[in-house]
This record gives C-alpha cells, structure tokens and sequence, in this order.
C-alpha cells in the first residue's frame, strides 16, 4: 500500500513540475462561454473573430481556439484559448464570425454570432453609405479601409443595405446570421478559405493503408550533393588588401 | 591527389597528437591516484593481474568513449585545430577522472584500489570500477554535448550529473536484494553484473535527460529533473512488464542455505540485465515517441 502511494506521489510532483515547467502552459487563457472572452478582452470598440479552431493530444483532447481580436484604437492581435468539448462543437460552424461584440461601455455586448464586424457598419464615425448600381454600398472612412476589411476577412466582400438590413433582423430575433449568399461561418466561401490556413483543412486527412505500404517499398531520396560555396572561414588576403 | 596526400599527412598528424594526449591522461590520473604508484605510470603487464587489467583498460575505454564526440575543426588551420582538441583532452582527462573520484568516493568509500586489485586481485571490485567508469563516460559525452563548447555551462551542468549519479549508486541497495558491500568484500562477479548493469542503464537516462530543448539554464535544468522523475515513473512499469512478459519467477532467498553460488551469480545476472535493459526500453519511451509538430500550436 505505502508502494502505491509513494508512486502516486511521485506521479503528482511530476505532473506538478511539467505544469511549472510549461510556461507556455500557463499563458493560454481558458474559457467555456462567450461571456468569459468578455472579460478577456478589455478593448472597446471591438470585436473577436473566431478564425481557428483545434485540438491537441489523442487520448484526452484539449480544445483551442483562435480569435482575432479587431480592436478600432488599439494594435489587433490573435488570441488564443484553451476552451472545452461542448462550447469548441457549439462553435465549429462559426469560423470566419464575430464571436463576441463590444461597441462601447454603454450598449449591450453582443454575443449572438454575427458576420464579422457586422456591428461597425451603419456606424457614421467609422464609414459611410455610398450608392452604386442603385444599392447602397458601405465602406469605411480612409484610416480604416484597407486594414478593417482584411482583418475581419472579408476579402472583396462590400456590405449593402440589405446585408445590413438582414444582420439586423436577425439579431433582433437572436438568428445567427450567415450572410446573403451564405459567405460567412464554415461553410461559407470567406470560412472556406480560413479553413484552407486551418487544422481542420480537408486536406489534413489521415494517412491510408496503402499510402503507409507505399512508404516501406519507396527508395530513399538521394542526398543533394554539396554545391561548391564560398568558404566561411573570414576574410581572405585578396579581401583584406 | 596532393590533396589526398594532404589529408592523409593531416590524419597521421592527429594519431601522434591523440597518443600525446593521452600521455597526458596518464599524468593526470598520477595526480588524482597519487597515494600510490598508479599503473598508468608503471610498465603494465595484462597477464599478471586480470583485475588491473580490466581497472586499467575499462578507463581507458570511458576516455576514448569521451573523445568520440570531439570533433575537429580545419575552418581555421592545423595549429588552431591542435590547440583546440589538446585543451578539450585536457579538460576532458580533469573533468573524467574528477568525476570518477567522486563517484567511487560515494560508492566504493570503503574500498582501496591497493587492497582490492593490487593484493587481493577482487575481478569483482574491478568490474564494478571499470562499469562506474564506463557510465560516468557515457554521462560526461553527454554533458560535453550539451554544454556546447560553453565552460559555464559546463560548470553547472557538471555537477548536476554528478549529484544524479551519486543518487543512482546510492539507489542501488533498494533495488537490489544483494548486499553490495558483503558481497564486494567477497569478490563475487553476481554483485558486480547487477550493479554494473544499474549503472550503466541509469546513467544512459541521465545522459538522455540532458539532450532536451530547454533554452534558459533554468528551465534546462527543471526539463532534466522533469525527465528523471518520468523515468523513475516509468522503471517499475517496464520492470513488472518484463516480468510479466517472460514469467520470470524469482526463487532467490538471500541468507538461506539454499543460496549457491551459482544461484547467486544467476541472481545478479538477471537484476543487471533485467536494469539495463528496462533503463533502454525507458529512453525508448521518455525520448524515441515525437509529439512534434501536434503539440507545438
């Protein structure tokens, strides 16, 4: 008996010092709703785009996700989180979207998930209504039009009032909201393309039986040979003179 | 061809200038034996005492496996490459026979090299020496690597194995149901194989544990000790495993009258064996499984 706790204790001090030793470890942030990325983030406004999504470990999976943090006065930075099964699944369609919303102090926090930077449009202070082929079009006053868009992904995505319309109907009824032809979330052509840089690409697919067979039976790649270089032993006489 | 000839003339150059090295060796080991005339110093006959011999060559051995990793360098001339493999040999013999000094002080400290191999002729004492040495070598070459041609670095990092080697000797008594003393007094070979085979399979994971990633001293440091703990988890495991897998059944019972010594060289046999070879099947499993790149996000 006293055998089994002393290796017990042993097993405890290990997974103890691993934690300490695991800085990195310990600098994700975990969080198991919307609410409490709220409180991760203090920049107002803002708004956190869910832009990955991933696991690690293969017996006990740990669930991360990726939020780009588009903040309008202060620098934009990538946040990553350590989350759990439940919110990570609940999350998966949503790559691409506005997780969380914060326009000031003073307004509700949105936490409905909503195409990205939804909530900036039809703000005066940030951009403005144009028209063009008879549909009012947004854009973004000149500091923020060519760094908003990208960082919220939109790639040549441009708003309309429709868009705008809708994105609004649907918050009200609290829907979630993919766009009008679908581009935003997972399955959408803007959450498409995020999933190409993503972990959970289609292409990341497992290895087959026959490609691991394949691998036993192929030649090793012949070493490329060493092209002749300068040499790396400093300054020559011809150099110096 | 000339130069072909060139570095052929180059490798002949470095044969003298190893057997001048180890010339050095010889006098380097004078001052840390000097108490008596060492057999480095003397002319050495290996038919006359097979305990010498053995004591003699098995230093020889953790020399050379020390020097295995020295490398040497042309990029900056003949003379910068002499220089720099003497002063390695250098620190390499102080740093090797330091080592060995301290270690047989912690696990052979009442044993004399006079007594045991010079009038008694122990063949078990010697074995002993000589395996000591051979994983104080193989923990040395890894710390060589390590330290990266760092003198600091080598300084601390020293000592460290030192301190984890001496606990490995001093473990031995726990995992062991031979009397080490009693039976080294006795000059029985069954002590020498199973503590030789303890040694040298712990101080392949001691010299594995200072192969890790860990960038700032302290951190390096802790990964070590990370790593001894998970082989110290991981050694009754593997140990029951083998066991369990070849149904070994243990009938050894010290102190009874059963006890010959056939059954007792059986004995330490099987405990040397049976460490040394789940110390390698622990590196297998401390440091062979990748996880790379799953859990660098």
């Amino acid at each position: 008996m006293s055998k089994i706790s002393v290796y017990i204790l042993l097993i405890l001090i290990y997974l103890g010092m691993a934690k300490s030793f695991y800085p990195q470890e310990e600098s994700i942030e975990s969080i198991n709703s919307n609410q409490d990325l709220a409180v991760l983030i203090h920049e107002s406004p803002a708004t956190a785009v869910l832009i990955d999504q991933f696991t690690t470990g293969f017996i006990l999976p740990t669930y991360f996700q990726k939020y780009m943090v588009v903040s309008l006065y202060r620098p934009s930075y990538v946040l990553t989180v350590r989350t759990h099964r439940a919110w990570w699944e609940a999350q998966k369609d949503y790559l691409g979207m506005s997780i969380f919303t914060r326009i000031n102090n003073f307004t509700p926090e949105v936490f409905l998930p909503t195409p990205p930077g939804a909530a900036f449009i039809d703000d005066p202070t940030l951009g403005e209504w144009y028209e063009e082929s008879k549909e009012e079009h947004w854009r973004f006053h000149r500091p923020y039009r060519e760094l908003l868009p990208e960082l919220l992904g939109w790639d040549n995505f441009v708003p309309n009032r429709t868009f705008f319309n809708m994105a609004k109907l649907h918050q009200e009824q609290q829907k979630v909201f993919y766009g009008l032809n679908n581009e935003f979330g997972t399955k959408g052509t803007i959450g498409q393309r995020l999933l190409i840089h993503s972990i959970l690409r289609p292409d990341n697919k497992e290895m087959t039986i026959k490609e691991y067979l394949k691998s036993w039976f192929a030649w090793p790649k012949p070493r490329e040979p060493e092209l002749p270089g300068p040499r790396q032993t400093g300054p020559t006489k011809a150099d110096v003179l | 061809m000339t130069e072909l000839l060139d570095k052929i003339i180059i490798r002949f150059f470095f044969i003298i200038l190893i057997c001048l090295v180890l010339v050095g060796y010889r006098y380097a080991h004078a001052f840390f034996y000097g108490n008596h005339r060492p057999q480095t110093l003397r002319r050495f006959f290996p038919t006359k005492n097979a305990s010498d011999t053995i004591h003699l060559f098995a230093r020889i051995l953790g020399v050379v496996i020390i020097f295995q990793n020295i490398t040497v360098s042309m990029a900056h001339g003949i003379w910068w490459a002499s220089i720099n493999f003497c002063c390695e040999g250098i620190i390499v013999f102080l740093m090797y026979l330091g080592s060995i000094y301290i270690i047989e002080g912690i696990a052979l400290y009442d044993f004399e090299y006079t007594n045991e191999i010079t009038e008694r002729k122990n063949f078990a004492y010697a074995t002993v020496s000589g395996l000591q040495a051979i994983a104080v070598a193989i923990v040395l070459t890894s710390i060589f690597k390590a330290a990266q041609h760092s003198l600091p670095l080598l300084f601390i990092l020293w000592p460290l194995s030192l301190v984890l080697l001496g606990i490995t000797a001093k473990l031995f008594k726990y995992l062991s149901v031979l009397s080490f003393s009693k039976m080294l007094i006795q000059g029985k070979m069954a002590i020498a194989l199973s503590y030789g085979g303890h040694i040298c399979g712990w101080s392949f994971l001691i010299a594995a544990a200072f192969h890790n990633n860990g960038s700032a001293l302290q951190w390096y440091a802790g990964h070590i000790i990370l790593r001894l703990l998970l082989s110290i988890i991981i050694f009754p495991l593997i140990r029951q495993g083998l066991i369990l897998v070849f149904r070994i059944q243990n009938d050894y019972n010290p102190g009874t009258a059963a006890d010959t010594p056939e059954r007792e060289l059986g004995q330490g046999i099987y405990e040397g064996l049976l460490g040394l070879t789940s110390c390698i099947l622990i590196a297998i499993i401390t440091e062979n499984i990748e996880f790379d790149p799953f859990y660098d996000h």
